[in-house]
């Protein structure tokens, strides 16, 4: 590819300048500050753009070449490539290279096929290599090695997969995800972090496996207090068990002294021993047998009191008394008894009708009376004859009056006497009609007072029709008189029945006086009578059996008297009353029965003690400590064990993270180690393949150095010394046998060097299609000499590729 | 009469603990109810007495909840009479009661009578290894078993038993523990000498079957018989996965070589060279079994095939590389073929 011009708009110092270039070499001569670097850096900005102006102190390109005049800032590029013709047109903002414009065109036309930065495109090198190969100025280059370059110097090889950067970064990416270069990063010192940490963690719980044997020291040591405590706590169960037994023996002991002494003393209340229990019983029966001898004795012989009542009873029935006589009275009694006098009910309008007329009867002429004027008063028989005439009258009257008025119509002499007549029969009626009422009224008023005035005597009339009053008063005089014969008859009745029963007292009565009875109260002292007859007859009865038992009775008693006398002299025993005598020898023979038979059994629970519990009564067991010492340690010391247990589980339930923590150390060492070696594997394998890129670089490092050399030894003979270059392109030269650094070298030198060495890099990295180079003015240190060879050079490589040579004397340039 | 002879219980172990960390909780109660069938067992068969041949704990200081349980046990079967003899871990004052149906040793040889027959038996110290030997005095005409616990070693010491110091000394049964895996052999012309093993495994050192012996004495003569009673057992499987193609492969004839009940516990030793990457098998496969069996562990020993002929003329960073390992004679071939398969992983762009 070559330049074929450029146009600059404004460019530092440059402004609307154009440029043309040759295909083989373009000399410019100008002289300084015509802006000739400006230009090398313009082209260049063309292809890979101006950095951005952002950093406030850093003097780069894009301010560095910034138009003084502030005009549009940039211009373009005419270049052929491939048969094709490219204008690359760019304007640059001041500051930021996101406002600048591009605009590319292939042969006239819109071209969007460079991706990125044209530079490289169209290069396939990055600045930086560009700068160091095909921008040749008088600057020194501390090293000719780009990644740009290693690249290309690489490319002819093989197809390398990712290739050394990629796969180193792999490498160094796991290597450092291992163990960090610098720092703590890294999978192998976190595990070493956390081992420390695990490790920490394994001591403090050593140190509490420690504190919990310890622990189970105390706790062994608590265990057999508690337990020599438990064994004293035994002892004194033990001696209270002995002593409650002893208790226990001395009371039955005890029991069985009084026992005798109780025997004894009712053997001495009995010195002639005390009877069995069959001459008890026989005793008993003799008393008792006895006893019911006496009572029958006493029984048999006839009272005082009832000889005394047998007289009184003679005395009064000396004249005797029969049956039929007695039964006779006792019906007079019966009936007596039943003549029973009741109270005459009379009802409620009796009792209101006496009120009324009680006193006030009115007789018959009276009431004929009051009838008279009743009638009379109402003005009529019967009520009907008194109004008929009246009636009559008006009839009459109207039909008069009707004749009268047809009379009118009456075409006839006798109308006019027809209706005289007429009328004068009417006024007749009429006049007769209006008397009969009058006096009708007025005789009625008077006779209404009288019957009014009789009936409000009684209580009728006061309110109302007289009519109706007067009814009511017959109604209820009549209904009087009824009721006042009812009570009238049984009032009567009454009286009879009374006069009847004191008929009868007095004959009851006068039958009771005769049997010295008081005649008073019949009922009582009838009864009376026939009680004391019974009795009377029940006293001659008695005295008569009595008399006849007496004698055998007595034959009883004296053979009872004579055994119960035998029976007392054989004990020696005395008392009033057998029966008491009876009942405590019964007593006293179950009292010694009973004590008896107590001693018995205490003999038994004494012999069975005493055969069991050997050991016991000669044992004499002392506990060192009081049942209050020993219960109060126990419970402290329990008390100190439950909490030492509880301690203890404690700790034990924390060491038991004790073996997981031995086993996570066990675990992350194994992991350290095993990521150890393999972060060893991994920097051997980064290493090895560091070697390998090395060595291939050197094998593909040798058409530069060869190229180099070559090229040295064209320009100069003076720099005779062994010259080699190294893996990052850096130029040595052995001298004196050292390797020395070309920055020994002088200006002249160097830049003689560094030409040769750009040369030999464009010849290997560009192979096949060189680009154009650029030369700003590199030789200012040449001498005349090397500057004459460097000048033929250049002439000769301008046949194989566009040069573009910028200098400022003449001296320098080259044609 | 019956009697069960048992052994190193490590009531309280922490478990190998790496590989037991997601079920070491649960493996240790399944250790404690194991010892607890045991005692049903016991109950139910009709056994008379239970010998324990030392470390029913596995620390001097056990748990307080450990020795509780134990105790309790012992107590609410007063039916089996339990005798305990103290080993290597279990030494120490472990047992703090008395308890009737629990007989204990010590450093001196004991006897005691049970039901016609002799069990006698010896803590073996420092003090007493050599000593106790002379002690046994065990009659002929009766049924003798013997009590100890130890590694058998041609010489005396701590936890060392020395068979030959026992033989002709009467002993029908020696009782044995300290090794965790039943084994038998005769002691002598008259008795023999058993170790029940552990009841329940506790690491991937302890496969197989484990259980206690049962003992059957009629008429004097013992007859002894191993019962496996373990929950789980631990099985370990070498697979050599060469000429698997790819990690699907390998986990298929891995799965057709491991045969043995969900129930237990797998490690498989993964060996072979394959040509595929292999570092993520062993995580992959441990995960892929853990789906099937109770738990799992994967060792992974294989190697990556590489052909280093392939590269010997290559004009690649790949050759190079290669051949950079293959020359330096400071790396083992191991370590050659990690560098290799580590540095052609990352040239592919692949993670190592």
């Amino acid at each position: 590819m070559h330049l074929i011009s450029a146009y600059i708009e404004n460019f530092g110092t440059l402004s609307n300048q154009s440029f043309e270039f040759n295909k083989n070499l373009t000399s410019l001569l100008r002289q300084n500050g015509f802006g000739k670097s400006t230009l090398a850096a313009f082209i260049k900005a063309m292809f890979y753009s101006l950095p951005s102006d952002t950093a406030a102190k850093k003097f780069n390109d894009r301010r560095h070449y910034y138009p003084f005049n502030s005009g549009k800032f940039g211009g373009n590029l005419v270049f052929e490539m491939g048969g094709d013709t490219y204008k690359i047109e760019r304007f640059f903002d001041k500051k930021s290279e996101v406002r600048d414009s591009l605009t590319v065109y292939k042969n006239g036309s819109l071209f969007d096929g460079f991706e990125g930065n044209i530079g490289q495109s169209v290069f396939s090198v990055d600045e930086e290599t560009f700068e160091k190969t095909l921008f040749i100025d008088s600057n020194d280059i501390d090293s000719f090695k780009t990644a740009g370059i290693s690249k290309s110097l690489g490319e002819f090889l093989e197809n390398d997969g990712v290739g050394f950067e990629k796969a180193s970064e792999i490498l160094e990416n796991k290597i450092k995800a291992l163990k960090a270069i610098r720092g703590k990063g890294g999978e192998i010192n976190r595990l070493n972090d956390e081992l420390f940490s695990l490790n920490s963690r394994l001591e403090n719980l050593k140190t509490i496996s420690f504190e919990l044997s310890q622990k189970y020291s105390e706790r062994a040591g608590l265990t057999d207090k508690i337990s020599a405590l438990e064994k004293e706590e035994r002892k004194l169960q033990k001696q209270e068990l002995v002593r409650l037994k002893k208790q226990n023996y001395d009371e039955l002991l005890s029991e069985l002294e009084k026992n005798d002494s109780a025997k004894n003393t009712l053997c001495e209340k009995y010195p002639q021993s005390i009877p069995s229990e069959q001459e008890i019983a026989l005793f008993q029966s003799l008393i008792k047998n006895k006893s019911a001898a006496d009572a029958a004795l006493s029984s048999s012989e006839f009272s005082e009191k009832n000889k005394e009542r047998l007289k009184a009873l003679s005395e009064r029935f000396k004249s005797g008394i029969d049956d039929d006589t007695l039964n006779s009275y006792e019906q007079k009694l019966s009936l007596f008894s039943s003549l029973k006098e009741s109270p005459i009910e009379v009802s409620q309008n009796y009792t209101k009708l006496e009120s009324t007329f009680k006193g006030k009867l009115p007789d018959e002429n009276t009431l004929k009376l009051l009838e008279q004027n009743v009638n009379m008063m109402l003005g009529t028989k019967k009520g009907s004859d008194k109004k008929v005439p009246i009636f009559l009258f008006v009839v009459f009257g109207a039909l008069s009056l009707l004749s009268g008025l047809g009379a009118l119509f009456l075409a006839s002499a006798f109308k006019i006497p027809l209706i005289i007549l007429s009328t004068v029969f009417f006024a007749i009626f009429v006049i007769f009609a209006v008397l009969s009422f009058k006096r009708t009224s007025s005789s009625g008023d008077e006779l209404a007072k009288s019957v009014k005035s009789f009936l409000a005597n009684y209580g009728y009339g006061e309110d109302g029709s007289l009519t109706l009053a007067y009814s009511s008063f017959l109604a209820d005089l009549k209904l009087y008189r009824e009721l006042y014969g009812e009570y009238q008859n049984k009032l009567k009745e009454q009286n009879d029945k009374r006069a009847k029963k004191e008929a009868l007292f007095n004959e009851i009565s006068l039958f009771l006086k005769g049997y010295g009875y008081f005649g008073q109260d019949i009922l009582s002292e009838f009864k009376e009578l026939q009680e004391d007859l019974i009795l009377y007859k029940t006293l001659l009865n008695q005295r008569s059996e009595k008399e006849s038992n007496s004698a055998s009775l007595l034959n009883e008693i004296k053979t009872l008297d004579q055994k119960i006398s035998l029976f007392l002299e054989k004990y020696a025993l005395k008392s009033q009353n057998l029966f008491e005598l009876s009942n405590e020898l019964i007593k006293d023979f179950e009292y010694l029965k009973t004590l008896e038979k107590k001693e018995a059994e205490l003999k038994v629970k004494i012999n069975d003690f005493e055969s069991k519990n050997q050991a016991v009564l000669s044992e004499d067991v002392k506990s060192a400590l009081s049942k209050e010492q020993v219960e109060l340690s126990l419970s402290e010391y329990r008390q100190n064990l439950s909490l030492l247990d509880k301690l203890i589980s404690d700790d034990e339930r924390s060491l038991e993270a004790m073996s997981e923590t031995e086993a996570l150390i066990e675990l992350k060492t194994e992991q350290i180690a095993a990521l150890t070696e393999e972060h060893r594997l991994l920097s051997l394998t980064l290493n090895h393949l560091k070697t390998a890129e090395e060595n291939l670089i050197k094998r593909y490092l040798s058409p530069v150095e060869k190229a180099f050399l070559e090229n040295l030894f064209k320009i100069s003979d003076s720099l005779d010394d062994k010259f080699f270059v190294d893996k990052d392109l850096s130029i040595f030269y052995e001298q004196h046998g050292e390797n020395r650094s070309e920055m020994h070298l002088s200006m002249g030198q160097k830049s003689v060097v560094s030409l040769c060495m750009r040369l030999s890099l464009i010849s290997v990295v560009f192979e096949n299609d060189k680009p154009f180079i650029i030369m700003d003015d590199p030789f200012i240190s040449l001498d005349k000499e090397h500057m004459k060879k460097v000048s033929e050079i250049i002439s000769r490589l301008s046949c194989d590729m566009q040069i573009i040579y910028l200098c400022c004397h003449e001296s320098r340039e080259i044609k | 009469m019956k009697l069960i002879h048992a052994a190193d219980i490590h009531l309280g172990s922490p478990l190998s603990a790496a590989l037991f960390l997601e079920k070491r909780t649960e493996r240790q109660n399944e250790l404690i109810f194991t010892f607890n069938r045991m005692i049903e067992y016991a109950k139910q068969n009709g056994v008379d007495a239970v010998l324990l041949s030392g470390d029913v704990f596995d620390s001097n200081t056990p748990f307080k909840k450990h020795k509780e349980f134990f105790y309790s046990a012992i107590k609410n079967s007063p039916e089996i009479t339990f005798f305990y003899l103290r080993g290597n871990h279990d030494t120490g004052a472990c047992y703090t009661e008395d308890i009737e149906n629990l007989i204990t040793f010590d450093e001196s040889f004991k006897s005691f009578d049970f039901k016609g027959v002799t069990i006698s038996g010896c803590e073996i110290t420092d003090a007493n290894a050599l000593s106790f030997y002379s002690s046994i005095d065990l009659k002929k005409e009766d049924t003798n078993i013997v009590m100890l616990h130890g590694a058998l070693s041609s010489s005396v010491g701590k936890d060392k038993i020395v068979l030959s110091k026992l033989y002709d000394r009467n002993i029908d049964y020696l009782a044995l523990g300290h090794i965790h895996s039943f084994e038998t052999g005769s002691l002598d012309l008259r008795g023999v000498y058993a170790y029940s093993g552990c009841l329940e495994p506790r690491g991937f050192d302890e496969c197989g079957s484990k259980g206690f012996v049962l003992l059957d004495i009629q008429n004097g003569k013992i007859q002894s018989e191993f019962v496996p009673f373990s929950k789980r057992t631990i099985h370990e499987i070498t697979v050599d996965i060469s000429g698997t193609s790819d990690s699907y492969s390998a986990f298929k004839r891995v799965r057709e070589s491991v045969l043995c009940p969900v129930k237990d516990l797998v490690r498989v030793i993964l060996e072979g060279e394959v040509s595929f990457d292999a570092s993520f098998l062993e995580r992959d496969l441990k995960d892929f079994l853990n789906m099937d069996f109770y738990l799992s562990s994967v060792k992974n020993k294989t190697t990556t095939k590489i052909n280093l002929d392939d590269f010997k003329d290559s004009l690649s960073l790949k050759g190079e590389f290669v051949r950079s390992v293959s020359e330096n004679n400071a790396l083992s071939e191991n370590e050659k073929n990690k560098i290799i398969s580590l540095g052609l992983k990352a040239l592919m762009g692949e993670e190592v």
